[in-house]
């Protein structure tokens, strides 16, 4: 059984860690490369055989040891392969392999290449642990690890100021998720009294009613953190001053997944509460709304597909609140293929231009067909354009909406997928377009940054022969409706979006400069372009928290300090005094003591020369003295 | 009269030895001085022994336990030589304090 093995994924990652921070320099740039790209490669092939053997039996494993004692409760450790880790553990492998490759031509210039290698192999290591982890604190723990990994990776540039900013800023939000989890964990462990996942689901059902809306909360809630939806996904754009392969990385494989991972973890928890399923379900769909409406406006060409992630995490979440598992998880897939494509191009564009504004690009499409072909299919994929696995992941998710009944989630879904394919052909168009005469640069990119492409390509193209198969594999399939006419309808709304985003963009029959000097435009754009201020008001936000700040520390140092001062002060006083006193009276005495001693000694001292001839000479004095006194008192 | 004379010799030796051990430097003449003290307590001893024969008596053992100090006193002489490559008393004065 190949599934037994699968706690030997992460270790090389881990091992290749070490050795690159411990070596670092001494390793030449080369060989940590190839070191990393070799573990990840073992974890792709291991991966791989995993996800087939489970395919092909549909069973499960689960192995565990004791991880440590407290009082009477056995805490364990072990990984759990089923269905759901073990695509998990495929795509992270998968896209992490071929980020990986990618990156050994992206950084051949970079000085810290061993650092570059060790911190992307101990993301990809952590996130395939937190993957295989049986419990919520191994879990948390290598949750947490992916947290580290992603401030380290996404400041790896740390010499810019934006890039340390960056980081900072992508670690302490997604920490506000972090601690809402570790306190729903803390609060399913004192319920429960186990971290397992197997226990939980097991005995959930016998909390009460709130205590259970409470821990589903808190731990969406670091699903909310770590998944950037609404209002945690601000860190996601400043993130985006890391290197593109690790953008790559963050958005397609290691680390927002994370959230959707966790959700569909405990989706046998969920399904008891409609609570909180609906909350998820609204914060899901805003997410997906609001990313997509700020994506539309964008000048930066990784703030676009930032934006996008946003927007389309937020659909896998809502998939979660309406039940759809499976198709969450296959939009998970989809996703994973088709972002990690169009970051990789983004890169090769970035790289071969030098530049990021995509208002100033165009014309691309002449440097070669392979990378412009391959990222028209991922864009096609992410649009959902039929037949491509985008288009059957929205499918399913639709499907999952209409079981539940809901028709405001319905049409907020329809018109967040309405916005997909307008924001992604801007985007494209904007970058490869023939009809707008721009210069390109004259570097061009080997087949290390072009075949991880290619390959992706070929995944996003071909992902949606799977879905019926995939829909059955998982453990809790849909069941497809009938509902023909919505997904007629609800496509053709999103091949509207495409027409128009050909026809502003492309071919330019719509004059998009008209449109916005419409004042509602005007505001809606202004809106869009700077993601409804939401990032600026949390700023406005601190300054003023800041600002009441600075208000108490003067308070402080005028008024507490001062009283703290005074009585010191008064201390101070009466300590000198009684110092002198002290000098004086008590010091005067003993000295004066020790210094008549001395003198009176320094007297006697002189009598005692050490020779006996002077000895002899008091005794005889002595002597004649005492004779003499008697002589004269005896008579 | 005559104990007249014998206590004026036996004083002058007393003096005289007392004198040579206060202020002489080397040591075998200070024994010489004490050996002069010993001999002014023998000429006491021997001349008011008119009745019986015990001063006498008594002189002769003086002189018996004289020598063997001289012995003792030679012996430390001969160590502090040893010692200090030198007899010089005013070297000696490990006694101090």
């Amino acid at each position: 059984m190949v599934m037994e093995y699968a706690w030997l994924i992460p270790v090389p990652l881990f091992i290749v860690f070490g050795i690159n921070i411990l070596l670092n320099k001494r390793l030449k740039n080369r060989t940590s490369g190839y070191l990393a790209t070799g573990a990840v490669a073992f974890s792709f092939i291991l991966s791989t055989l995993i996800f087939i053997s489970s395919l092909l039996t549909g069973s499960k494993f689960h192995g565990s040891v004791t991880w440590f004692q407290l009082g009477e409760h056995v805490i364990k450790a072990g990984y759990l392969i089923d269905p759901v880790s073990s695509l998990m553990l495929l795509v992270v492998s998968l896209v992490s392999f071929l980020v990986f490759i990618y990156s050994l031509e992206f950084m051949e210039d970079d000085r810290s290449k061993p650092r570059f290698f060790g911190e992307l192999a101990l993301f990809s290591g952590s996130m395939t642990g937190l993957v295989l982890a049986d419990n919520f604190l191994l879990m948390f723990i290598f949750w947490e690890l992916v947290g580290l990994c992603s401030y380290l990776l996404i400041g790896f540039w740390m010499e810019k100021s934006e890039a340390a900013s960056g980081s900072k800023k992508a670690f302490l939000i997604t920490r506000i998720g972090d601690i809402l989890m570790l306190s729903g964990i803390m609060l399913m462990f004192t319920q429960i009294g186990s971290f397992g996942f197997e226990e939980t689901f097991n005995s959930f059902g016998q909390l009460s009613g709130d205590l259970q809306t409470i821990t589903l909360l808190l731990l969406f809630g670091g699903a909310v953190g770590k998944s950037a939806q609404l209002p945690l996904q601000v860190w996601i754009p400043d993130a985006m001053v890391g290197p593109t392969p690790v953008s790559a990385l963050i958005h397609a494989a290691t680390m927002v997944k994370a959230g959707v991972y966790l959700l569909a973890r405990i989706s046998p928890l969920l399904s008891s509460s409609p609570l909180v399923t609906s909350i998820i379900a609204y914060f899901g769909i805003l997410t997906a709304l609001f990313g997509a409406y700020s994506a539309l406006t964008q000048k930066d060409i990784k703030e676009i597909l930032a934006y996008s992630t946003i927007s389309h995490i937020g659909f896998m979440v809502f998939a979660i609140g309406v039940m759809g598992y499976s198709a969450s998880l296959f939009h998970l897939f989809n996703h994973s293929a088709f972002k990690a494509l169009l970051f990789l191009a983004a890169g090769v564009v970035i790289t071969e231009t030098g530049k990021h504004d995509i208002t100033k690009m165009g014309n691309f499409w002449k440097r070669g067909k392979l990378v412009p072909i391959a990222t028209l299919i991922g864009c096609l994929s992410l649009a959902g354009i039929p037949p491509l696995g985008g288009w059957f992941s929205k499918e399913m998710i639709l499907t999952a909406t209409m079981q539940g009944g809901n028709y405001i989630l319905v049409s907020l879904f329809i018109l967040a997928s309405f916005l997909s394919p307008i924001y992604i052909f801007r985007w494209y168009s904007l970058i490869f377009s023939t009809n707008r005469r721009k210069k390109v640069g004259d570097k061009s990119s080997g087949y290390l940054m072009v075949l991880p492409i290619v390959a992706l390509a070929t995944i996003a193209g071909l992902a949606g022969l799977f879905n019926s198969s995939f829909n059955e594999w998982m453990p809790w399939s849909l069941h497809h409706g009938s509902h023909a006419i919505l997904a007629i309808g609800s496509t053709l709304v999103v091949l509207t979006g495409f027409t128009l985003a050909i026809l502003i963009y492309h071919l330019k029959l719509i004059d998009i400069n008209r449109i916005k000097e419409n004042t509602l435009f005007e505001i809606l754009h202004k809106f869009s372009f700077n993601a409804l201020y939401i990032d600026d008001s949390y700023t406005k936000l601190g300054f003023k928290a800041f600002s009441f700040s600075i208000l108490a520390s003067k308070f402080d140092d005028k008024y507490v300090d001062g009283v703290i001062n005074a009585f010191g002060a008064f201390g101070r006083k009466v300590s000198s005094k009684s110092k002198s006193f002290d000098d004086i009276g008590i010091d005067g005495v003993v000295n004066g003591v020790a210094d008549s001693i001395k003198f009176s000694s320094s007297l006697a001292r002189k009598i005692q020369t050490g020779l006996v001839r002077d000895y002899s000479l008091w005794i005889l004095i002595g002597t004649i003295t005492i004779l003499i006194i008697l002589k004269i008192s005896g008579g | 009269m005559i104990a007249f004379h014998f206590l004026i010799t036996s004083i002058g030796l007393v003096l005289i030895g007392l004198y040579g051990v206060i202020t002489l430097r080397h040591p075998i003449k200070i024994l010489m001085s004490i050996e002069l003290i010993l001999n002014a307590a023998n000429i006491n001893l021997v001349a008011f022994s008119t009745e019986n024969l015990i001063g006498q008596g008594f002189a002769s053992l003086v002189i018996a336990i004289s020598a063997a100090e001289v012995c003792v006193g030679l012996a430390i002489v001969y160590n502090l030589y040893r010692l200090k490559k030198d007899i010089d008393v005013m070297e000696v004065n490990a006694l101090k304090w």
